[in-house]
């Protein structure tokens, strides 16, 4: 019974941070599109919404890798996935606070991996997995967006530079409907599958599932899609504004290049099953487009706050994961531990709900 | 064996800087080649209906918009292409 009230809370902790994924990271999705005007806001937002939905069913590879690849699945706790899920929920909660489009995915593995050397100690963690489905493929895939954004940029000047700019604006613009459409699928396919790999983790950790076959149960797909949706079309406004205006000015041209080149890294990643930082893909595509056109018009310093952000995360989350372990396991264990973590977090939530009151909002954003 | 096993064996493997190069490949081909190909559409559409409207050129018009349109054929087909292979792997 109690074990099943710990599995309970795990699976709402894991719904929590798969919300706050979709909130955290509508930016990545919408923000191009919103400052081009090539969508309305809400709109965008509602469009997102539903292909995160539909793209959380394309594919199950990288939930596989994260239930089987990164820890091992035979010594962990329900104590450890909770304890991992709050070090993300907090670090995402942080992030959004201060507008900084940081990993949602980073930050879940680096929670996951924090509790575990806290629980297991450091041959629980495996890093060759950990390196090479992780680190390796955090530190290639933004900069491989930044030259694929930059040299699709370049190439389509070079096409339309010389036409009338009226109707390639009106064509780029439409354009980025579908380019933001892809990538809001992209990040549906690779981000959900997260989530479902953390509660699937949590089912074998509970003997629900064996951890020889855990086929991934259809309400985890569907809870995960819908927690990820709901979280998008709530929209995070503070990084909106991050990622549509403060790094560059976009242009729709380099708004469908930065999208475009987004949605296929993404995509090219989730089909061979990277659990990739969609953030810092995106992110590396609006640099790049941004670049290639004039370095100047990229605001370096506020890349350069993102960047601190990234490297930050996975240790910052894994810290917290271990702390909110420590926590939990200073309480007693068991379902206790997780109880008193979970109120502690909900003061934490109120605090930052109290101060969710945005800055003066873009021009046909909604106040 | 499940399909979520088969999967996770698959990503578990020592493959790791295969799926890595294939990444990178396949970001590059898809992630210029698709702006590219938009940009090709987006041109033949707007010359050819520009010299539509100018009116004289009817047949670098239409060879204009015959090319709009097969490159806009090409970019929504290697969309769907994609993304089928995707759920079809």
């Amino acid at each position: 019974m109690s074990s099943d009230l710990l599995l309970a809370l795990v699976v709402g902790a894991a719904l929590t941070f798969d919300f706050t994924n979709g909130f955290h990271d509508t930016a990545n999705v919408v923000a191009t599109s919103i400052s081009t005007r090539a969508l309305p806001p809400r709109l965008a937002i509602l469009i997102a919404a539903v292909l995160n939905f539909v793209g959380a069913f394309l594919s199950l590879k990288v939930a596989a890798t994260i239930a089987s690849g990164i820890v091992d699945a035979d010594l962990i706790t329900l104590q450890v996935v909770f304890a991992g899920l709050i070090g993300a929920i907090l670090w995402n909660l942080l992030t959004w606070w201060f507008g900084l489009p940081s990993s949602s995915s980073h930050a879940l593995i680096g929670g996951v991996v924090g509790a575990m050397l806290a629980a297991a100690g450091p041959s629980a963690i495996d890093t060759a997995g950990l390196m090479g489905k992780v680190v390796i493929p955090a530190l290639v895939a933004p900069v491989l967006a930044f030259f694929v954004a930059g040299i699709a940029i370049l190439c389509s000047y070079r096409i339309v530079g010389h036409l009338r700019p009226g109707p390639v604006t009106r064509g780029y613009r439409l354009g980025q409907i579908a380019s933001g459409s892809l990538l809001a699928l992209a990040h549906g396919t690779n981000d959900a599958q997260k989530t479902m790999g953390i509660i699937t983790l949590a089912l074998v950790a509970n003997g629900n599932l064996s951890s020889v076959d855990p086929t991934i149960p259809t309400w985890v797909v569907v809870s995960s899609a819908a927690a990820i949706a709901l979280g998008t079309y709530s929209g995070g406004w503070r990084i909106i504004r991050t990622m549509g205006s403060k790094i560059i000015k976009m242009d729709p041209a380099q708004g469908f290049s930065a999208q475009a080149s987004g949605a296929t890294v993404i995509l090219a990643a989730t089909h061979v099953g990277f659990p990739l930082s969609t953030t810092h893909v995106i992110s590396g595509g609006v640099v790049g487009a941004g670049a290639a056109k004039r370095l100047s018009a990229v605001r370096w310093g506020v890349a350069g706050n993102m960047a601190i952000a990234w490297i930050l995360t996975i240790p910052a989350a894994g810290l917290t994961g271990a702390v909110a372990y420590g926590i939990s396991a200073l309480a007693g264990g068991g379902t206790a531990g997780p109880i008193v973590v979970c109120a502690i977090l909900l003061v934490a939530v109120a605090f930052f709900a109290r101060a969710r009151h945005t800055p003066p909002p873009l021009a046909g954003e909604p106040a | 064996m499940s399909s979520f096993v088969i999967a996770a064996s698959a990503s578990s493997d020592a493959h790791i800087w295969t799926n890595l190069f294939e990444v990178i490949a396949w970001g590059l081909v898809a992630g210029v080649g698709l702006p590219i190909i938009f940009g090709l559409a987006m041109r033949g559409l707007i010359v050819g209906s520009a010299a539509q409207r100018e009116g004289g050129r009817g047949a670098y018009a239409s060879a204009q918009l015959a090319l709009g349109a097969f490159f806009s054929i090409v970019c929504v087909g290697a969309v769907v292409l994609a993304l089928f292979s995707m759920l079809h792997r």
